[in-house]
């Protein structure tokens, strides 16, 4: 069993100067829903780890809200206040239902998204979101804060662009209340499962309905969460018919196919991909008779 | 390692504890107060045995640290009634044989209350959605359901 101290800072800037001073040894801590299963099975990533630094308690790390077409979404914010916000319902829904899909009751209630952001998981759920929102991160280390944007968060599987002595604070993003957004995942099983793959979708259409923005980002495709550029290439400036879904789909799984190469799971996941975002688009443009 | 004081709130007692710096809360709840309604299946939040009650959303006890409790109320499934009565979500499983080897059970009870506290009328897909986090091999749910459905029906007062 894996064994260390318990630190619970009084604030963000107590955090800071505490994983200062214990570079590699201290684990910022959250809802503990990844973390205690990651010590449970002995993971390798926390062999020098002495200390875990209770995040939960401190007040700036919460809460939801609006502010001039702006939203903030604080870093401590559950997947269930996520699932259950207000705001969330009217101006980034699709955020809202990433978080409802993420493990069970339970999990959510207690899971973060910053935890879920800060873990890095390939899989992760509200991650390709905040990527299809355009988010920013917003961090803050012992040297002051900075943004990080959502789309540089994840280095690899399992490695963030944190510096261990930064924290996030939470993410904000530009309202979506104007546009359509799609969240579709699929899963082995309909609670509890992480997601195979997923797909984030923020889209808008001018009064003719020529595609003047969009934003999508596949989960579980690319190495790193991110978007896929060469198919929101196909449908910017377009109007929607069935062939261009059709293309800007392939394009998807055309680039994942360059990105990580032809792989066990390929055979697999290039035909799921393909109708995921092709569903996703279906649902979420008005599509030209 | 050094212990971490708590003060939290269980099943409407406040209690303060030293707790090891990396205990469960399942781990102190059996541990420490003895409170073995609670049972340890899975240990990685996939089965919701643990499911307890805090602040009033169930949560797997499994994947708690006891030392962030500080301040919080804990209701487990010895505190849902009082004395030797049962509560109706209790009496509604006896009532249609929603357990068979019961180990599931407080997991069970306790994600139903956390459910029927918020929404004392629930639709089956609200009750569907409320358990699927707790994982049980005997029932195959349905009797669970119905349960949930009778035991909210009771505590409306509609017997």
């Amino acid at each position: 069993m894996l064994r260390y101290d318990y630190v619970r800072p009084a604030s963000v800037e107590e955090a800071c100067a505490f994983l200062l001073k214990t570079p590699g040894r201290s684990c910022p801590i959250a809802g503990c829903t990844d973390f205690l299963v990651q010590v449970r099975e002995k993971s390798a990533r926390w062999k020098d780890l002495q200390y875990v630094v209770d995040l939960s308690a401190l007040p700036e790390l919460s809460g939801i809200r609006v502010e001039d077409g702006i939203v903030h979404v604080g870093a401590m914010t559950t997947h269930s206040a996520a699932e259950h916000s207000p705001v969330l319902a009217e101006h980034a829904p699709l955020l809202a239902a990433a978080c409802a899909s993420v493990g069970s009751p339970q999990i959510r209630n207690r899971g973060t998204i910053g935890g879920a952001v800060a873990n890095a998981s390939p899989a992760s759920d509200p991650m390709p979101v905040l990527i299809a929102l355009e988010a920013n991160a917003l961090v803050q280390g012992p040297n002051g804060q900075r943004t990080i944007p959502m789309s540089d968060m994840i280095v690899k599987p399992g490695k963030t662009a944190l510096a261990p002595d930064e924290i996030i604070l939470g993410f904000s993003f530009p309202s979506v209340a104007h546009m359509r957004t799609v969240f579709l995942k699929l899963g082995r099983r309909k609670a509890l499962s992480i997601s195979r793959m997923n797909v984030s979708l923020v889209v808008h259409q001018d009064a003719e309905g020529v595609i003047d923005h969009v934003a999508l980002a596949p989960g579980c495709v690319f190495a790193a969460p991110d978007r896929a550029r060469k198919a929101e290439a196909l449908l910017l400036g377009r109007r929607p018919d069935a062939a261009l879904i059709d293309d800007a789909a392939k394009a998807v799984a055309d680039e994942m196919i360059e990105r990580t190469g032809v792989r066990w799971s390929t055979e697999y996941k290039q035909p799921v991909i393909t109708a995921l975002v092709r569903r996703a688009l279906e649902n979420g443009t008005e599509v030209a008779e | 390692m050094e212990l971490v004081k708590v003060h939290m709130t269980v099943n409407g007692e406040p209690v303060e504890l030293d707790v090891k710096p990396y205990a469960r809360l399942l781990d102190v709840l059996r541990e420490d107060l003895a409170l073995t309604g609670t049972k340890e299946g899975c240990g990685v939040g996939e089965c919701g045995a643990c499911t307890v009650l805090v602040d009033g959303e169930n949560v797997n006890s499994c994947l708690v640290l006891a030392s962030s409790m500080e301040g919080k109320s804990i209701v487990t499934v010895e505190g849902i009634s009082s004395d030797e009565s049962l509560h109706p979500i209790q009496q509604a499983f006896l009532d249609h044989h929603a357990l068979q080897c019961g180990f599931c059970t407080p997991g069970l009870v306790m994600s139903v209350k956390a459910l029927l506290d918020k929404d004392p009328a629930p639709s089956r897909e609200a009750i569907k959605t409320a358990i699927s986090g707790n994982l049980c091999r005997c029932t195959g749910y349905q009797q669970v359901i119905e349960a949930a459905e009778d035991a909210a029906r009771a505590m409306r007062g509609e017997e």
